[in-house]
């Protein structure tokens, strides 16, 4: 079956000042049905332009370069303002980081909910209030009649975080985007968001796309993860292979340096230098620079996404790759989490 | 050096003793009277002894990052002491004051706000030393700012640059170094690390960790991230709505928490493992934190507690010793 969401070769460029600045660089990943992926990288990886080009939400200066977006079989990729609407919101759902500024702080509640149902599915005024208490009722908001009649200045973060997935869903998208949702809320908080969000793909059968810049989050909902460094896609693999068998050194030096919860407790070895300046790449691998394991190769050529073997093989038929022209001497490094991996 | 002059009985560098800040609320225009108060911080004790870390966790508005600001006075508390080597600070004036202020030192959340824009580098690094006296010619202070730049990584010869030419990392290094250049016996750290990407954390939380081993400072580090926590500090105090839910030795309270807050907190930060993930027994909180203008009767966190009985609702849990340096809020316990 064709899957929900196919991205081949995506290429968004910022023309700065500075130069043109590659914020994504050839990506390509795809999204079965149902499936929970996360992309993960820190900021300025390009993983939230590259989501938002998924839905032609960049603006001037940047420019999508090319690529091809196909959404169940169907490219969505340069069509034009009034086309594209029809997928924003009813075929592609997005949560947005801020809860406190992504709703309209002077419509209620109950109105931006409906707006997306009574516009896109064209349902009359009493048949999308009722949707709209269901679907808050739905996403765990109690006395959902009254909450549809509160401003978002009423609602705490968590709340707010809560109507977005709810207006992200009200419309049955195949495809549901969450651009680093729970940064903003507290742990406690952010657990009741995450579970929610799991829980409306299983329940829904939606597709999710989680961009996080926190590995430690993601571990528990992740069925494949997507590291990216630099506007690329440097490792892709199932949680289980990424988090406890990475081959690229990125990932290996990110999971060094999450401070851990549980486990021996040992010194932090974190990745030296700083994440390239987009506009001045030099020729290799963009993050030569910061590897320990880098040879000669690296500093000229950039090296291709490629299929390394699986650590466990018993884990699915899903592919692992890597972007590295060393990995297959980089033997699984985080054996036993917390642990030094000498 | 007025630290000296009073006899030090209990060996604390720093104890706090039954802190409380309210900020009032007003209403009216012309006829404006007091109706309420925010209990940010409702009567919390504490002490740090020399060259320890005490780790102070909480969510928002536990009023954590409000106990370091009291410490560093920038907020006056409503009522409670702070004493430092025995000194009570809200009572110093002049020179003491100075003194005292140039002793305990504050590292701010966000880099970019926290520095001067219109301030080159050096300048910052180096004006504390100025305002204190501390150096006694150019050469000295160039010297002195030379030197803190490279303890805290970054290249001297940067010092002429302002701070919209550095990364968020490097700013938080100034900060750093800032901090440092007034040799401080303690150092306020509200959140140093939590703007920062993964990989310029942990390269942060390292440099805190060795100026701490070479310089023998004592910090208090203000997070909201429990494992980042577990790296730094030696014991560890749960805020909860302004009031102290548990402290303790940090391996105690990470292995073996007592209140059933600390618990489900640690149980909602994540572990970058699937297969621990899986394993892991969760408590997940129901509900928002409740306002800290009519905080809960009895015991504030049992509006959310797993564990609550109706005894919860009318008794205030005593703070008390339950093991060797390990306090605990709660009935149940």
């Amino acid at each position: 079956m064709a899957p929900v969401l196919d991205v081949k070769d995506l290429k968004v460029s910022f023309f700065t000042l500075e130069g043109e600045v590659k914020a994504v660089d050839g990506v390509s990943y795809s999204v079965e049905e149902g499936e929970f992926v996360v992309m993960v990288g820190e900021s300025g990886s390009g993983k939230s332009v590259s989501a938002m080009a998924l839905m032609s939400l960049i603006q001037s200066p940047g420019r999508i370069l090319g690529g091809e977006v196909l959404l169940e079989g169907q490219s969505i990729l340069g069509l034009d303002e009034k086309a594209i609407r029809s997928v924003r919101g009813l075929r592609i759902g997005m949560v947005f980081q801020e809860p406190m500024t992504s709703l309209n702080p002077v419509f209620t509640i109950g109105f931006q909910l409906m707006e997306p149902l009574r516009l896109q599915l064209g349902m009359d005024r009493g048949a999308a209030n009722n949707r709209a208490i269901e679907l808050l009722t739905m996403v765990g908001i109690s006395d959902a009649p009254l909450r549809m009649a509160q401003y978002p200045y009423q609602l705490s973060g968590g709340m707010r975080q809560r109507v977005m997935v709810a207006i992200a869903m009200s419309c049955g998208p195949k495809l549901l985007i969450a651009d680093e949702p729970t940064t903003a809320l507290d742990v406690t908080i952010q657990a009741q968001v995450l579970d929610l969000i799991k829980d409306v793909s299983v329940r829904t059968g939606t597709s999710v796309v989680l961009i996080t810049h926190n590995l430690g989050v993601v571990a528990r909902y992740a069925d494949r993860l997507n590291i990216m460094y630099a506007g690329k896609i440097v490792e892709s693999g199932t949680a289980q292979e990424v988090f406890e068998a990475p081959r690229h050194p990125y990932t290996i030096g990110l999971l060094n340096s999450v401070p851990r919860l549980i486990g021996q407790e040992a010194r932090l070895r974190p990745i030296m230098g700083a994440p390239p300046n987009l506009a001045r790449l030099h020729r290799g691998c963009a993050f030569q620079p910061r590897c320990e394991y880098a040879v000669e190769r690296c500093g000229t050529e950039v090296p291709p996404l490629a299929t390394v073997p699986l650590f466990f093989p018993d884990d699915g038929d899903s592919a692992h790759l890597s972007a590295c022209w060393v990995s297959d001497t980089l033997s699984p490094q985080i054996a036993e989490p917390g642990k030094e991996s000498e | 050096m007025v630290s000296q002059l009073v006899e030090d009985t209990n060996n604390n560098l720093l104890e706090i003793k039954d802190l409380q800040v309210y900020f009032p609320i007003h209403e009216g225009f012309i006829l404006r009277r007091k109706v309420n108060d925010i209990k940010a911080v409702d009567g919390v004790s504490m002490h740090i002894k020399p060259g320890e870390t005490l780790g102070l966790v909480g969510e928002s508005g536990s009023g954590k990052t409000t106990v370091g600001r009291s410490i560093v006075q920038l907020q006056e508390p409503t009522a409670g002491e702070i004493l430092f080597r025995g000194q009570n600070i809200n009572h110093l004036g002049g020179r003491d004051k100075k003194e005292l202020r140039r002793k305990i030192q504050f590292i701010f959340q966000d880099p970019y706000a926290s520095l001067n824009p219109r301030m080159t580098a050096g300048s910052i690094v180096g004006e504390p030393m100025t305002v204190n006296k501390l150096v006694n010619s150019k050469g000295e202070y160039r010297d002195r700012v030379a030197e803190l730049f490279v303890m805290v990584g970054l290249n001297p010869a940067m010092a002429s640059r302002y701070p919209h030419e550095f990364s968020g990392g490097q700013r938080q290094r100034i900060g750093v170094a800032r901090a440092l250049s007034v040799s401080p016996e303690l150092i306020v750290a509200d959140e140093p690390v939590s703007a920062l990407d993964v990989s310029i954390q942990a390269q942060l939380i390292n440099l805190l960790l060795d100026i701490r081993e070479q310089m023998n400072i004592s910090f208090l580090f203000v997070a909201h991230d429990l494992s980042v926590v577990r790296h730094m500090a030696d014991h560890v105090a749960v805020m909860y709505l302004g009031k102290l839910m548990e402290m303790g030795p940090k391996n105690e309270l990470y292995e073996d928490p007592l209140h059933p807050y600390t618990r489900a907190l640690l149980s909602a930060v994540p572990v970058p493992s699937p297969r621990l993930e899986m394993q892991r027994e969760r408590v997940v909180l129901e509900g928002n934190v409740p306002s800290p203008i009519n905080p809960p009767s009895g015991c504030v966190f049992h509006t959310r507690c797993p564990m609550a009985i109706d005894e919860c609702r009318q008794v205030v849990p005593e703070f008390r010793e339950v093991n060797p340096n390990h306090w605990v809020a709660c009935i149940r316990v």
